[in-house]
């Protein structure tokens, strides 16, 4: 009896591991970290589980900046992950310097194509006649929250946030007052994080463009990004609707506390706001507070396929098979909260019953990208300086922006140098 | 005798294999690095012998600029915070010393737990203590009449800001220090003082000041080393601000080497032999000219 259970359990092991050696094995690494990341792992589970036997994905998270040491470390030494996740502002690099494939040849396996995709972000991933990434999201960088009580009690219709720079201001001038003893604004410009997505929203709301053609001048002390920081800049000391000297986060928690009436923020602090007891507010893409085309700064991502050192043709068509599930799957990420890359995505039923989410995305044909290349991280880092130092008070607009531009010069003629 | 040795040696073994992979090795390893071009995925893309110092040492390189006004931000931290911080140090031992004192054990605890916590947790509690409009400090000025400040936005403030959150953070460390120091001075000299009639101040500057010499020494290159090595609390309160007053050395050589598709990490490892060159040297004074009395 003994020996015919030995033997049994024998074979059992050699048919799991028979079976398990012809699953394939996919490992998949993200900077999904937080809450957001139980979603996409929700969808990972689900695939795991219907492609049991023949597929497997091992989703891994770590901080992005973690991230972004180690996929090119490890792929550099022939390790490191199948397949991940891009963020819109390195896809142009990582595929310049060959650590993702092309996936222009599996276009039609997807059943994916231009068409079916905002143009902005499919744009953001196809360049030099290849796509490099599937776009799976968009995440507003300026979305404009507002107070519907506060609105309320200005006199001012709560469902309808301001459209334009004059009902901005008029709206954020009502709203400055004095409420039992505390002192309540209309908005709270922060002297440092997001502000820069915002101005750069107005910037390209007022048809900018921040650097010339072949990348070796910066152009932004223009009318259209000197507008845009005097417009900010007048906020806080012109007509006095923002406080002085915010610091960042403090106009999130001053939303959260309603004490003021309208702020400006990235589409992840959605779940914050909601989970404010006592806190009634609408959302909105970024309003036409520009005067040329309406433009929203947003970020996206892009699931990747790696270079990775002896991955078999097999390997490839089960990544493409995890996409495919993702992309149809799509709308249980979208509680992250993030934006569809797809129109299609607005009539499906569970996105519709996310909150507030379809009616944000009525305005995502504004969204817009930068226009990426290997130094536009520390070239427009000096206009972070730019916004501080104006909205600090330490130079005008005008100073701010001349000598962030000349130091912007110098980082991109050091591409001569270095 | 000869026995001895070898056993010393053998002790000796296990720390220095850790010493020798994890300190000298990186070290000889990044001032090659400094001599190169060199990116987080290429790797290392080409020998360029003195090039990068060079570079940052040249006045019209952007990165020269930021380079040596990060290190000018921390000098600035070094000046407020050294003296500073040795003689509140030095001030609460004495005060807890002091025989009168009843709680001694929980005052010793009271200073010391902040040195146990780590710089987020303290950055996080001062940055909402310290927020301009809703802040507990600024409530506080306004109720008593003085008005808000912006601790983290403006100067002087923002450095006011940092060094009291640092002082707060670590000064438990150097009272902790300055106790053994202060219990290991015979009683009979102070009671030898006080037969002679000496006052608090004479036995101070004559007995306890004498006797503490050596800690004096220790905890001042402690605390250069440890002010130098300003990172955290810029990084998280201020973010280097405003405008980039606050930015120190070691925050700027993290900010330029981790740099995802520019090939900056052999210009920071130079930024990094130049800055270690830099202690090194200001150690090596404090020993000429202190030491000697010290040891």
């Amino acid at each position: 009896m003994k020996k015919v259970v030995v033997f049994l359990m024998i074979l059992s092991l050699l048919t799991v591991s028979f079976v398990m050696a012809s699953q394939i094995e996919l490992s998949f690494w993200n900077g999904f970290t937080g809450p957001d990341g139980s979603y996409f792992q929700k969808i990972v589970d689900q695939f795991n589980t219907e492609f049991a036997g023949k597929i497997h994905v091992t989703m891994t998270t770590m901080a992005w900046g973690d991230y972004w040491t180690k996929v090119p470390v490890s792929l550099a030494s022939g390790q490191g992950p199948d397949i991940g996740i891009s963020t819109e502002d390195h896809i142009l690099s990582i595929a310049d310097q060959g650590m993702i494939r092309p996936l222009t040849p599996y276009m039609n396996t997807l059943g994916v194509s231009k068409d079916k995709f905002y143009s902005a972000v499919w744009d953001n991933g196809y360049f030099k006649n290849q796509l490099w990434g599937l776009p799976i999201d968009q995440n507003p960088l300026c979305v404009l929250y507002w107070n519907k009580t506060l609105f309320k009690e200005a006199g001012l219709n709560p469902d309808q946030p301001p459209v334009n720079r004059q009902q901005f201001i008029e709206y954020a001038q009502k709203l400055t007052k004095v409420v039992n003893g505390n002192q309540q604004y209309g908005t709270m410009i922060s002297t440092g994080w997001p502000t820069y997505f915002i101005w750069y929203s107005i910037f390209r709301q007022n048809g900018g463009s921040l650097f010339n053609s072949d990348h070796t001048k910066a152009i932004y002390n223009d009318n259209a990004g000197l507008d845009a920081l005097q417009f900010l800049y007048d906020l806080v000391y012109k007509y006095h609707v923002s406080p002085t000297n915010v610091q960042v986060d403090s106009d999130v928690r001053a939303f959260q506390n309603g004490t003021v009436g309208m702020e400006f923020n990235g589409l992840w602090e959605l779940t914050a706001y909601e989970q404010t007891p006592g806190l009634d507010f609408g959302a909105v893409l970024c309003p036409q507070l520009g005067s040329e085309i309406p433009a929203v700064d947003s970020g996206a991502d892009y699931l990747v396929i790696f270079n990775k050192k002896g991955m078999s043709n097999d390997n490839i068509q089960a990544a493409l098979t995890f996409f495919k599930y993702v992309e149809e799957h799509i709308s249980i990420w979208m509680q992250s909260p993030k934006l569809p890359a797809e129109p299609s995505v607005l009539s499906d039923s569970f996105f519709q019953s996310i909150p507030m989410l379809a009616s944000i995305t009525k305005d995502a044909n504004n969204i817009v990208y930068p226009h990426f290349f290997n130094l536009w991280g520390q070239a427009t880092g000096p206009i972070w300086d730019a916004i501080n130092y104006a909205l600090t008070g330490k130079k005008t607009p005008v100073q701010a922006l001349n000598d962030a531009v000349n130091t912007s010069n110098q980082i991109l003629a050091s591409q001569q140098t270095y | 005798m000869r026995k001895n040795s070898i056993w010393g040696y053998l002790f000796l073994l296990p720390f220095l294999s850790f010493f020798g992979l994890f300190v000298i090795f990186p070290l000889i390893r990044g001032v090659y690095m400094s001599m190169t071009k060199w990116g987080l995925y290429g790797g290392n893309l080409g020998f360029i012998g003195l090039k990068n110092y060079q570079l940052l040492f040249d006045p019209n390189f952007f990165m020269s600029r930021q380079f040596w006004e990060s290190m000018w931000a921390t000098t600035q931290f070094m000046i407020f915070s050294v003296p500073l911080f040795i003689f509140s140090g030095l001030g609460l031992a004495i005060l807890i010393n002091n025989q009168f004192l009843k709680i001694k054990t929980v005052s010793r605890m009271i200073f010391f737990v902040p040195v146990a916590l780590s710089a987020p947790v303290i950055a996080v509690i001062w940055m909402w203590l310290l927020e301009y409009n809703s802040g507990l400090i600024n409530f506080l000025l306004t109720f008593i009449g003085i008005g808000r400040i912006p601790w983290l936005t403006q100067q002087p403030w923002a450095w006011i800001s940092i060094v009291i959150t640092t002082l707060w953070w670590t000064v438990g460390w150097n009272m902790i220090i300055f106790l053994g120091g202060l219990q290991n001075i015979p009683t009979e000299l102070y009671d030898a003082a006080k037969v002679d009639g000496a006052n608090s101040w004479n036995t101070f500057i004559h007995i306890t000041l004498p006797g503490l010499r050596n800690v004096i020494f220790f905890i001042t290159i402690f605390q250069i080393i440890a002010s130098f090595n300003l990172f955290a609390q810029p990084q998280l309160m201020t973010g280097g601000g405003p405008g980039r007053s606050t930015l120190p050395v070691m925050l700027y050589i993290y900010q330029t080497a981790f740099n995802f598709s520019l090939p900056y990490m052999g210009i920071s490892s130079a930024m990094s032999v130049i800055s270690g060159g830099i202690i090194l040297i200001i150690i090596m004074i404090l020993f000429l000219t202190l030491g000697k009395e010290a040891y």
